[in-house]
């Protein structure tokens, strides 16, 4: 068996949120995404999220879900999952072009496919409650989303893939960081990630998990996690997440959120090394031209060829486009000092 | 838009012709541009003239994204003499246009009179411009007294033994020379900065 057959290739999306139409192929081991603002980055971050989810119809629901939630933290901090809030937020998530509930398109087709799993689905409102039908494996399902069933999905009776995981701005919470940890110490990681937090600030002596809270030891006292800075919260967010997705793949929004430019040396030699090593295939998004030239040096560095770089910008009929970078072209377009974060 | 070249010196170049033409107001740009955006080093002539070279691919998938609108190639016709099939005038223009044939991207090419502004090569042309042509006379005389030349022509003497000798070259971007070229530079960076 090929062992990289997980690793998605390529994709085509149809009909998803700003994706009209698009295609973008040859995806690495490592992809970092780069664009302008709002061009559709975490979009397409997303959409690879719900197509990875696409093998189990529970799990593709509840990914559609997490996706919501994350968008939004009103609503994942008031878990306001009333019908007419959950409408809403599909009109967040899938391609609405018209501005009311009334108006909806009932026949809008949203289609993902990438080399791995092919889903479309379709969304019916119906008064009584919201209906949606959707195709995964060439098999058509048909579900009303009951109140009763997205209670299951916010309390988490139904779990989306174990190692696709989701690496939000927000960070992760407690009870994932709780379960992922136990990856850590199963595979005596813990020291590596103790010694990775005092390289971004040295006066972080520990992590660990005390009656059921993610705390760190710093200056001779425990502290909760969510006291540390942006930096320190999202570093531990990658590593647990990236050992947690062995065979899988990783996703992460904004992964330069929190760090000094100094550190994404160390960031990248840890992500591309972890990813070789564990077998995840690892997609990020990006602003920062500081991050996107670290990425290069530290490819180069290491000589891992796996990577890609992938720019969104738009064409002149403002339709979204995607330029990838192999290794090759990256480490020259970055040699030559050009502009790669969209156009 | 991209102006390719041969080599970094020749980026060079154009990146101080370009902050000339900035700082004179003969452009329209923003004030923190990074002309090094605009321009593709393909690694000396022959790559220059090579369709298969990997950078025309990526050079390609931009044009087909609408990331590039406009090209300009810039690359020395070299001297007949040195007896490579792509040196002197004419065996440089119908390299050339042997490879926007192969190459074949849908974009418009403007083959204008001035096609060729540069006899010989690019360093030639720049030496010939810089500030003190007396000083550049007695030059050109030392080196023909040292028949360097007959040796090796395209290895551009002149220029490499100048450069060696003022780091910073004294262009004399006003010089009448130069104007075809700038000509071409503002037609490059007309309305649009992106593309």
């Amino acid at each position: 068996m090929d062992k990289q057959e997980h690793f998605v290739k390529n994709i085509e999306i149809k009909n998803f949120k700003c994706f009209d139409d698009f295609k973008a192929e040859g995806f690495g081991r490592v992809n970092l995404i780069g664009g302008k603002n709002n061009v559709g980055k975490s979009t397409l971050l997303e959409a690879l999220y719900i197509n990875l989810n696409s093998k189990n119809e529970k799990r593709f629901l509840n990914a559609i879900f997490k996706i919501s939630k994350n968008r939004d933290n009103f609503f994942a901090l008031n878990n306001l999952f009333s019908q007419e809030n959950i409408f809403k937020f599909y009109k967040i998530l899938f391609t609405i072009k018209s501005t009311s509930i009334k108006n909806y398109k009932k026949n809008d087709i949203n289609y993902i496919s990438t080399n791995n799993f092919s889903i479309n689905f379709e969304f019916i409102e119906e008064f009584t409650g919201l209906k949606i039908n959707y195709q995964i494996d060439n098999k058509e399902s048909n579900e009303n989303i009951a109140i009763s069933l997205l209670k299951d999905i916010f309390k988490r009776r139904i779990k989306t893939e174990d190692n696709i995981l989701f690496v939000k701005p927000i960070g992760l919470d407690n009870e994932y960081i709780n379960e992922f940890y136990e990856n850590i110490q199963k595979l005596d990681k813990e020291d590596e990630l103790n010694q990775s937090l005092a390289i971004l600030d040295n006066s972080i002596k520990k992590f660990k998990i005390m009656n059921q809270e993610p705390v760190i030891l710093q200056n001779n006292e425990y502290l909760l996690v969510t006291q540390l800075g942006d930096g320190a919260k999202q570093l531990i967010n990658i590593f647990i997440s990236i050992y947690s997705s062995k065979n899988g793949v990783l996703l992460i929004d904004e992964i330069d959120n929190g760090f000094h430019y100094t550190f994404f040396d160390k960031l990248w030699k840890i992500i591309l090394t972890i990813s070789k090593e564990q077998n995840v295939q690892v997609f990020a998004t990006t602003h920062s031209k500081e991050c996107i030239e670290s990425y290069a040096r530290v490819s180069k560095k290491l000589e891992d060829e796996e990577i890609t770089f992938i720019e969104l910008g738009k064409n002149k009929k403002d339709e979204l486009k995607a330029m990838i970078y192999s290794y090759e072209w990256l480490i020259d377009e970055i040699e030559q000092n050009h502009e790669v974060r969209g156009w | 838009m991209v102006i390719i070249v041969e080599g970094k010196d020749d980026r060079n170049f154009f990146v101080a012709l370009l902050n000339d033409l900035k700082n004179n107001n003969e452009i329209d740009v923003q004030d923190n541009i990074n002309f090094d955006n605009y321009i593709e080093v393909m690694g000396g002539k022959s790559k220059l003239l090579d369709s298969n070279h990997t950078k025309y691919k990526k050079l390609k998938l931009k044009i087909d994204n609408d990331n590039i609108q406009k090209i300009l190639f810039i690359f020395d016709c070299d001297f007949k003499e040195d007896d490579k099939n792509c040196n002197g005038m004419e065996n440089s223009e119908k390299c050339f246009d042997n490879l926007i044939k192969k190459l074949n991207w849908n974009i418009k090419i403007d083959k204008s009179n001035n096609l060729h502004i540069f006899d010989k090569n690019l360093d030639y042309f720049l030496i010939e411009t810089i500030n003190d042509k007396e000083c550049y006379n007695d030059f050109d005389n030392l080196i023909k007294c040292l028949e360097v030349e007959s040796i090796k022509p395209n290895k551009k003497p002149i220029a490499n033994l100048y450069r060696d000798l003022y780091p910073y070259p004294k262009f004399d971007f006003k010089d009448d020379k130069f104007q075809p070229l700038k000509q071409k530079l503002k037609n490059l960076f007309k309305k649009e900065t992106n593309g």
